[in-house]
């Protein structure tokens, strides 16, 4: 215990008046030292009141602190802030000292953000968006199954499912297309026909008119979508109570659907409803309502209240048995299944959806671990200067906000490049027919998105920045020096690097086998010419044309006068072309060997006029075409293919020779074989050619047809498009045209899967290729940067600027040659797994690729190591030494 | 070694706690440090004593008034850089010691290569460098 002092007292009481509000330490401590210097300026002979004054003197300096800080303490934003446009300026020399490896991270960040925006984008627009209906999660499908097959269900069943109170509302719809005129202009029209209710359940509001009602059945009544409110009736409110035609009869309209307002129901490839047009009252008067035989109507239901979707399916399964009983005829192998309507309209994206989100975080993982090594690189670089600021009394934050800020700025500026990205390669995903995406609609770049899209740049900004900056102490990062870097460090870097190098050389090598199947199926011959015809779809108006006799009479008026255009070179109508997804088929034998029709030649079927085989370009190998006056002849004339031919007569003629179509010599209806025509790829190209037959369109028909026009030699034949549409004007311009394609376009939709397959493939190859050069960039000038001393020792050593040289581009080989090794039996695995699912391309066909590809890939790589490896090498080294 | 800039080299150039205004705060406070720490390396010390040996061995050049040196004091002592003790000895006032953790004597030696090499960046362009390496 000590004495009381009465002169550190005294001065305790100044530095409390001095400090109010001060740590009791503080002031302890404070008040200690006034003492202290007090008492030794007395003992040096100063007298007390100088003492006293320079005791005062230094309690002013406190106070004055204390005042200014009072007074004109800088805010914490001021303080944060200060000196950043240093840091800028500091940033902006370091930029252009190494542009190469500025670019590299901007690269990087692009890559990752525009795969991770698009990817998530689409995941959440398809999957996670709820659907645009009330209570979307109660709404459900109801499908009738026979064996595991879903089909539509049948009105009366629906009825008696309805009595089991599963639902709390449910309505039938059933879909079709229509030709829809107004004044002179006739479009073809989704249509889908409703019970009202279906659109009450769907929770639609018409901003004009009124909804569908009940009594509305067997009405010509409709309600329109928004947006053929818009193309056809400028949105004008007035359209409510107009009239339009539909497929000869009048309708009138008597609301407007909201915009955006649809009902998409996939089912497999199977049927779809999509985009719906015009949307009518379903007919409660129709046979088909009360034919149990006839499942012909897709159904949408809400569950009743409280009642789970499971309970649902347990009491429509118990009345499907009871109906299968009661109605055995047509329901013993019948079952109902309920669906969820979200997974009927997403359940078939969800696998591709989850790949794509899948690869996208692969490459932001990947992105980021390459950015954080070149960002330790551009550490080690610059350690010196970080040692001295740091040495020299900047705070940590300041430090810390440099790196920051350097970081900001690549991410800002790759940011910008991957949104720009990014959007258009959703764009793109969503406009490809390949990738058979739904709810594209529901794919939107708003506040979820773009929120996301900053946290993946928060992340891809701040995790390489957090993770090399200098350590927070100034202690830690001396001891995190070069020279304590781990061997594992390294070889786990090395082992990053290499292992991007094996999934490039993978993914590149399933790229191009990708795209070798696809140039081998656009390389098969179809059986046509692909580069000669247009082609489009014309409806004869069922009111206008009520007859064969008046149909044909329109059609072939209609080839004959676009035949004779300028620039064409024949036309013809058929009722089917190749590749243009309009599957028919039927049976057919030989007068000479009658079958029974199980033992039958199964064949495609279609119509064609006279002209049909030159307009596409398929060759007639023996007899001749149709003529106009073959309908003169007694018997019906015939076309086959080469295949039929060969199937049912073998290497004999079969000109001449009768056959029966479909069944026809039943009443006496045999066919004259007039030409054998050459097999066409009818399908898909990927497939073989199918037996076919021709019958002469005239005394087949029907009203809708496609129109085939051959353009002359250097003719395009899409450039006679107007010429051709303004002449079905003039013949009738109240019948519609659509799905205007040249034979080149059906071509290239038949093959838009594996076109999309290939673009994706080499899209993930191309990210995955750079960021394996970008990482081998990284790694290596990070290595560099560390070995700055190691490398500085063997120069003083005697190594020559050549042998060090070596030494890094040596390591950089390694690592390629070891990623090249593991890609490469990846990339085997992958060529086996592929060759069974691409055309025309057999596992042996990787081998060449992948030699190929690894060396390009181990070339490449030593490239990017090119230019750290030149700056490792002319180290000078006296300086590494002294580092 | 890159050139420092204009304005830490005008600032550093002038070495001395006598023209406080012209000094930039972060070297203040780095050097600050750099002379707390060197001193304390020696063995545990007290506050007045600090300051009292930095005026003598500077001859005067460099003096720390109480309203500097306790702040960076406590401070270091937040960081855990240094570390403060309150030590009763017999016949002595009560006083707080200071001595040097693990963390401390790695920040010094941090400390003085950070200096050396900006010293010697000094050096390299004109200066001539009077402390020997």
């Amino acid at each position: 215990m000590t004495t009381p002092d009465p002169v550190v007292a005294r001065w305790r009481d100044e530095v409390h008046r001095a400090l109010p509000g001060a740590d009791p330490d503080l002031v302890e401590e404070v008040a200690l030292h006034v003492a202290e210097r007090w008492t030794a300026s007395r003992g040096e002979g100063v007298t007390a009141s100088e003492a006293d004054r320079a005791a005062f003197a230094d309690l002013d300096v406190w106070r004055s602190r204390v005042n200014a800080r009072s007074v004109a303490d800088p805010s914490v934003w001021r303080r944060a802030t200060s000196g950043i446009a240093l840091d800028l300026k500091a940033i902006r020399r370091v930029v252009a000292r190494r542009p190469s490896a500025t670019l590299a991270a901007g690269v990087l960040v692009a890559l990752a953000l525009a795969a991770n925006l698009s990817a998530f984008a689409v995941a959440y627009g398809v999957l996670g968006r709820p659907l645009p209906y009330p209570q979307p999660d109660r709404l459900v499908t109801l499908w009738q199954s026979v064996r595991g097959d879903l089909g539509q269900v049948s009105y009366p069943d629906l009825v008696n499912l309805r009595e089991t109170g599963a639902f709390d509302a449910s309505g039938a719809i059933m879909s079709g297309f229509g030709t829809l005129t107004t004044g002179s202009t006739a479009d073809r029209v989704e249509t889908v026909y409703v019970e009202p209710v279906v659109l009450t359940m769907l929770g639609a509001r018409p901003p004009v008119g009124r909804l569908l009602e009940s009594d509305d059945s067997a009405k010509l009544l409709v309600m329109i979508s928004h947006r053929l409110w818009l193309s056809r009736f400028g949105g004008d409110a007035s359209a409510v109570g107009r009239t339009f035609s539909l497929s000869g009869e009048t309708y009138t309209i008597v609301g407007i659907l909201p915009r955006g307002f649809n009902l998409e129901l996939p089912v497999g490839t199977a049927f779809t409803i999509d985009q719906p047009d015009v949307w009518l009252a379903l007919d409660r008067t129709a046979s088909l309502m009360t034919r149990r035989e006839a499942s012909t109507y897709e159904v949408l239901a809400r569950l009743a209240p409280d009642l789970s979707a499971g309970n649902a399916q347990a009491r429509i399964d118990a009345r499907g048995r009871e109906l299968a009983r009661e109605f055995a005829s047509t329901n013993h192998d019948r079952e109902f299944r309920l669906v969820p309507l979200r997974q009927q309209m997403v359940g078939g994206a969800r696998r591709p959806v989850a790949l794509a989100v899948s690869a996208a975080v692969l490459v932001l993982v990947v992105a980021l671990a390459n950015l954080t090594t070149l960002a330790l690189a551009r550490r080690r670089d610059r350690e010196t200067e970080q040692t001295v600021r740091q040495a020299l009394g900047a705070s940590r934050w300041k430090i810390l906000r440099h790196w920051l800020l350097e970081s900001a700025i690549v991410t800002m500026i790759g940011g910008s490049a991957g949104v720009l990205a990014g959007r258009w390669l959703t764009s793109w995903l969503v406009a490809s027919r390949g990738a058979h995406l739904p709810r594209v609609d529901a794919v939107l770049f708003d506040a979820p998105v773009m929120l996301y899209s900053l946290g993946v740049l928060a992340v891809i900004g701040l995790v390489p920045a957090l993770l090399s900056t200098p350590h927070a102490h100034i202690g830690s990062a001396m001891r995190a020096d070069a020279r304590t870097i781990g061997r594992s460090t390294r070889q786990s870097r090395r082992l990053l690097v290499a292992s991007e190098i094996a999934v490039a050389l993978t993914l590149s090598t399933s790229a191009t086998l990708c795209g070798l199947a696809l140039v081998r199926l656009l390389g098969v011959n179809p059986g046509f010419e692909r580069d000669r015809a247009l082609t489009m779809r014309v409806s004869a108006n069922a009111t206008r044309y009520p007859t064969q006799e008046a149909t044909v009479l329109f059609f072939n008026s209609l080839a004959t006068q676009v035949g004779a255009l300028p620039g064409v070179d024949g036309a013809a109508v058929a009722f089917t072309l190749p590749l243009s997804n309009q599957p028919t088929g039927t049976d057919v034998m030989s007068a000479e060997h009658p079958l029974p029709p199980a033992q039958r030649l199964n064949v495609g079927w279609q119509m064609a006029s006279p002209g049909y085989f030159h307009a596409v370009g398929i060759p007639i190998v023996r007899g001749r075409d149709f003529r106009v006056e073959d309908h003169l002849r007694p018997r019906h004339s015939t076309i086959i293919s080469e295949s039929v031919a060969q199937t049912l007569f073998g290497d004999a003629d079969p000109i001449g020779r009768l056959v029966s179509v479909g069944g026809g010599e039943a009443e006496g209806d045999w066919h004259e074989v007039l030409g054998v025509a050459g097999d066409v790829r009818h399908t898909a190209l990927a497939e073989p050619p199918t037996p076919r037959v021709y019958d002469a369109f005239g005394p087949h028909w029907e009203c809708t047809m496609f129109l085939v026009i051959r353009a002359q030699s250097g003719v395009e034949p899409a450039a006679l498009t107007p010429i051709v549409r303004s002449t079905i004007a003039a013949v009738d311009p109240t019948v519609p045209v659509f799905e205007i394609a040249t034979m080149g376009d059906l071509v290239d939709r038949s093959v838009a899967g594996p076109r999309f397959a290939a673009l994706l493939a080499a899209g993930l190859a191309g990210i995955s290729i750079l960021l394996a050069l970008v990482g081998t960039f990284a790694v290596v000038a990070c290595s560099v940067a560390e070995r700055q001393r190691e490398l500085g020792v063997r120069v003083a050593l005697g190594a020559t600027t050549r042998g060090i040289f070596a030494l890094i581009l040596g390591d950089t080989l390694m690592t390629a040659l070891m990623g090249c090794v593991v890609g490469g039996v990846g990339a085997a695995l992958a060529a086996r797994i592929l060759a069974g699912q691409l055309f025309g391309v057999r596992p042996a066909d990787a081998a060449a690729f992948i030699a190929v590809l690894a060396v390009a890939l181990t070339v490449a790589s030593v490239a990017a190591a090119w230019w750290p490896a030149r700056r490792g090498a002319s180290v000078d080294p006296l300086v590494a030494i002294r580092e | 070694m890159r050139t420092p800039s204009c304005r830490q080299f005008a600032l550093c150039n002038l070495s001395t706690y006598t023209l406080p205004m012209v000094l930039s705060p972060d070297v203040k406070k780095g050097s600050a440090e750099l002379l707390i720490l060197s001193l304390l390396e020696g063995g545990p010390l007290h506050g007045y004593e600090i300051a009292r040996l930095i005026a003598d061995r500077s001859g005067g050049t460099i003096t720390f008034t109480s309203a500097t040196l306790y702040p960076a004091l406590h401070a270091l002592d937040r960081q855990g850089i240094i570390r403060g003790q309150w030590v009763v000895k017999p016949g002595e006032r009560r006083r707080r010691y200071y001595h040097l953790t693990a963390s401390g004597r790695r920040t010094l030696q941090a400390h003085r290569r950070g200096w050396r090499r900006f010293i010697d960046a000094l050096s390299l362009i004109g200066l001539p460098a009077r402390a020997g390496r």
